[in-house]
C-alpha cells in the first residue's frame, strides 16, 4: 500500500501558539482557507470537535466551517492542541463529519483517524491521518474499486468498508458541536452578511467582507 | 378489534423491462400496497417523473351512509439508517406556517370515504418523503366519543423508489441547464452524474435509488454522506435533505448550486494567480486544453475535480493563502512545458467522468 507522507502545513500557522484559551477566536483570525468564499452567512456555522487523536487521553480540538468543503473529501479542519498557554496549530485534516473512525488502524498498526474519499460509482479511498504530537501524517488505508460479487450480481462490501463506515464509525450527530451564526456574530463580533450564500454566489459576493 | 383495510396507490408505476428499478413511464390504475387485495408486497413506489405515490387508506365494510368517521394519521422513519431521524415526518401537519404534525393531529373523514394521504403533501414540510409508514386510526361515533380506548395501529408499508429512464435525466440536465452560465463547465454535467451514482454492478447510471440488490428502490447512499443520482455529500455545507434524498430533480437542482460554488472557488483562484502576475497574458487566460482526449476548459477541469475533491492535488501559496487546486501556473516554465499544468486528484476523477462523456450511451 502505497504511503503518502504529506506535511499539511497551514502556511504561517503551524506551530504558532494562540493566547486566548477560546481556539474558536484563533479559528476565526487564521487565514481564510481556498475553498471558502468572501463573507460570512445565516446559514454558516463553525463546526467544532473535540477528539483524542492520539488515544492518549490528551483531547485535540478540530475546528472548520460547515461550507469549508473540499467537495466529497469532507470538510478542511484545523487542528489544534492545548498548550499550558493557549491553543497551538498542528496542521490540517479532511474529512466528513458525518462519519468517521478513530481509533487503532490495524492496515496500518497506527491509532488514528481514518475517513472515505468517494471518488463515484461506490469507488473510493479510505485514507488515515496520523497525529505524533507534532504533526500530521496523511496515510492510504485501503481502496474500494466497486468489486462485484459474481454470486449475486451485488456490490461485495469490503472489510474497510464494514468497519470504517458501518461497525466503528463515529458519527457526528453524537459528537460534533456548532457555533451557528447568530452566536458567531454575538459572542465573537463576526459580521453576518443579511443576503443567502445562494444570493451572495448569484451576486459574485459583491459587497461581501473577505473575513 | 382487526378491521379489513386497504391502502392503494393511485399512479403506480411500471417498471422498465430493461431494468426493474427505472420507471418505464407507463402508469398503471390503481394497486393495493397493502390490506385486502393487496399485490404490491406492502411497498409504494416514487415513480421516476418523479411523483410520490398517491396513496389512500380506507376500513373497508362501511357505507356511504355510515354515521361513523375515523381520525387519520401517519408517521414516517427512513429506512435508511444513515438518515437517523432527519427523514421522519408526521401528516397531517397543523395549518399556518411551520405546522407540525404528531398525536392528535388527524384527519377526520367519513368511515366510507378514503382518506387521501396524498392530499396532505401539500402541507408536509418535505414535498418529498419515504420510509417505513405506519397509519393510525381510531374510529368516531357520532356523538363524539371513540370505539376504541386509545389511538390503533392500522397497517405498516414502505415508500421506496424507481429511477428515471436515463433518457429522462439526461433531458432534464441538459434543458435546466440551457442557456445558462458557464456552458462549458456544464457540458460535462450528464457524464459526471453518470460518474456519480452508476452502479457498475448492474451496469445502470442517474440512480436515485439503488437499482438492486438487498437494498434495491432505497434511497442510493455511498458513505460518509453521499445522496442520490448526484451524491450530493454536504452541498454547500448542509447534508441532503428529504426532498433531495427523494427526488431526483431537486438532487440535480442543489448538484447544479453546488457546482456553482466549485466554479466561483475556481475562478477566485485563477483571479488571485491573474493579480500575482499581471502582465503574464497566460496568467490572465487559463487555457483550453485536451485532457484524457477530450477538449475541455481550464475553469471546467478545475471546478469539476473541486467537485469530488482536492486531495492530491499540488499547493500554491499566493498573499499568505494556501490553494490546493489541481492547475498550477509556471512563470517561467522549462522549454516546452506549459505555463498552466493540470494535475489529477486523489481519485483521477476527472479522467472518470471524461471516460463517462466519451462512452455515454443510453442504457434502455
Amino acid at each position: 500500500m502505497k504511503t503518502i507522507l504529506c506535511f499539511l502545513i497551514m502556511a504561517s500557522m503551524v506551530g504558532q501558539v494562540f493566547a486566548s484559551n477560546d481556539p474558536v477566536v484563533d479559528f476565526l483570525a487564521g487565514p481564510r482557507p481556498d475553498v471558502r468564499l468572501p463573507g460570512y452567512y445565516p446559514s454558516d456555522k463553525v463546526l467544532r470537535l473535540d477528539l483524542d487523536l492520539q488515544g492518549n487521553g490528551q483531547i485535540e480540538t478540530l475546528l472548520t466551517l460547515n461550507r469549508d468543503r473540499d467537495g466529497k473529501e469532507g470538510n478542511r479542519w484545523v487542528v489544534y492542541k492545548k498548550t499550558d498557554s493557549g491553543y497551538q496549530v498542528v496542521g490540517n485534516m479532511t474529512f466528513s463529519p458525518s462519519r468517521f473512525y478513530l481509533g487503532q488502524i490495524d492496515e496500518l498498526g497506527r491509532y488514528g483517524l481514518v475517513t472515505f474519499w468517494p471518488g463515484g460509482g461506490g469507488k473510493g479511498i479510505f485514507l488515515a491521518y496520523i497525529y505524533d504530537g507534532t504533526s500530521i501524517q496523511e496515510q492510504d488505508v485501503a481502496k474500494v474499486t466497486g468489486q462485484v460479487d459474481p454470486a449475486t450480481g451485488d456490490r461485495l462490501q469490503s472489510k474497510a468498508e464494514k468497519k470504517y463506515l458501518y461497525d466503528k464509525v463515529t458519527k457526528g450527530d453524537d459528537v460534533l458541536k456548532e457555533i451557528d451564526a447568530k452566536e458567531l456574530a454575538a459572542k465573537y463580533g463576526l459580521k453576518i452578511e443579511s443576503k443567502t450564500y445562494k444570493q451572495a454566489m448569484q451576486d459574485g459576493f459583491q459587497g461581501a467582507t473577505s473575513q | 378489534m382487526l378491521l379489513p383495510f386497504q391502502i392503494t396507490q393511485n399512479n403506480y408505476p411500471v417498471p422498465s423491462t430493461a431494468d426493474s428499478s427505472t420507471d418505464s413511464g407507463a402508469t398503471t390504475a390503481t394497486q393495493g400496497i397493502t390490506g385486502a387485495g393487496a399485490t404490491e408486497n406492502g411497498i409504494a413506489l416514487i415513480t421516476g417523473a418523479p411523483a410520490m405515490p398517491q396513496l389512500t387508506a380506507q376500513i373497508m365494510g362501511f357505507g356511504s351512509s355510515s354515521t361513523l368517521t375515523v381520525d387519520w394519521r401517519l408517521a414516517v422513519t427512513s429506512e435508511r439508517t444513515e438518515r437517523g431521524t432527519k427523514d421522519n415526518i408526521f401528516l397531517p401537519v397543523q395549518a399556518g406556517e411551520g405546522g407540525s404534525g404528531g398525536p392528535g393531529i388527524v384527519d377526520n373523514v367519513p368511515i366510507g370515504t378514503p382518506w387521501d394521504i396524498s392530499g396532505d403533501y401539500l402541507m408536509s414540510p418535505q414535498s418529498f418523503f419515504g420510509g417505513n409508514v405506519t397509519i393510525y386510526y381510531r374510529i368516531k361515533k357520532a356523538d363524539g366519543t371513540y370505539i376504541e380506548p386509545a389511538e390503533q395501529t392500522l397497517t405498516t408499508f414502505k415508500i421506496r423508489g424507481l429511477n428515471p429512464l436515463d433518457a429522462t435525466a439526461k433531458n432534464f440536465i441538459i434543458t435546466g441547464l440551457a442557456g445558462g452560465a458557464n456552458s462549458d463547465v456544464f457540458q460535462f454535467a450528464c457524464a459526471q452524474v453518470q460518474e456519480e451514482s452508476l452502479d457498475p454492478a448492474r451496469d445502470t447510471v442517474y440512480n436515485q435509488f439503488n437499482s438492486g440488490g438487498a437494498a434495491a428502490e432505497l434511497p442510493n447512499f455511498t458513505g460518509p454522506d453521499g445522496w442520490g443520482i448526484a451524491q450530493l455529500d454536504k452541498p454547500l455545507g448542509v447534508s441532503a435533505n428529504t426532498e433531495e434524498v427523494y427526488n431526483w430533480q431537486l438532487n440535480l437542482n442543489k448538484f447544479y448550486q453546488e457546482m456553482d460554488e466549485k466554479i466561483a472557488v475556481q475562478q477566485n483562484f485563477v483571479s488571485k494567480i491573474a493579480a500575482a502576475y499581471p502582465t503574464d497574458t497566460d496568467a490572465q487566460n487559463p487555457p483550453t486544453t485536451t485532457l484524457y482526449g477530450t477538449s475541455i476548459s481550464a475553469l471546467a477541469a478545475g471546478a469539476i475535480t473541486l467537485y469530488n475533491g482536492a486531495g492530491g492535488c499540488p499547493y500554491t501559496t499566493i498573499g499568505g493563502v494556501q490553494y490546493q487546486n489541481p492547475w498550477t501556473f509556471n512563470h517561467s516554465p522549462p522549454a516546452g512545458q506549459p505555463k498552466w499544468q493540470y494535475t489529477k486528484n486523489e481519485q483521477d476523477y476527472l479522467h472518470q467522468v471524461l471516460q463517462q462523456y466519451q462512452g455515454a450511451t443510453y442504457h434502455e
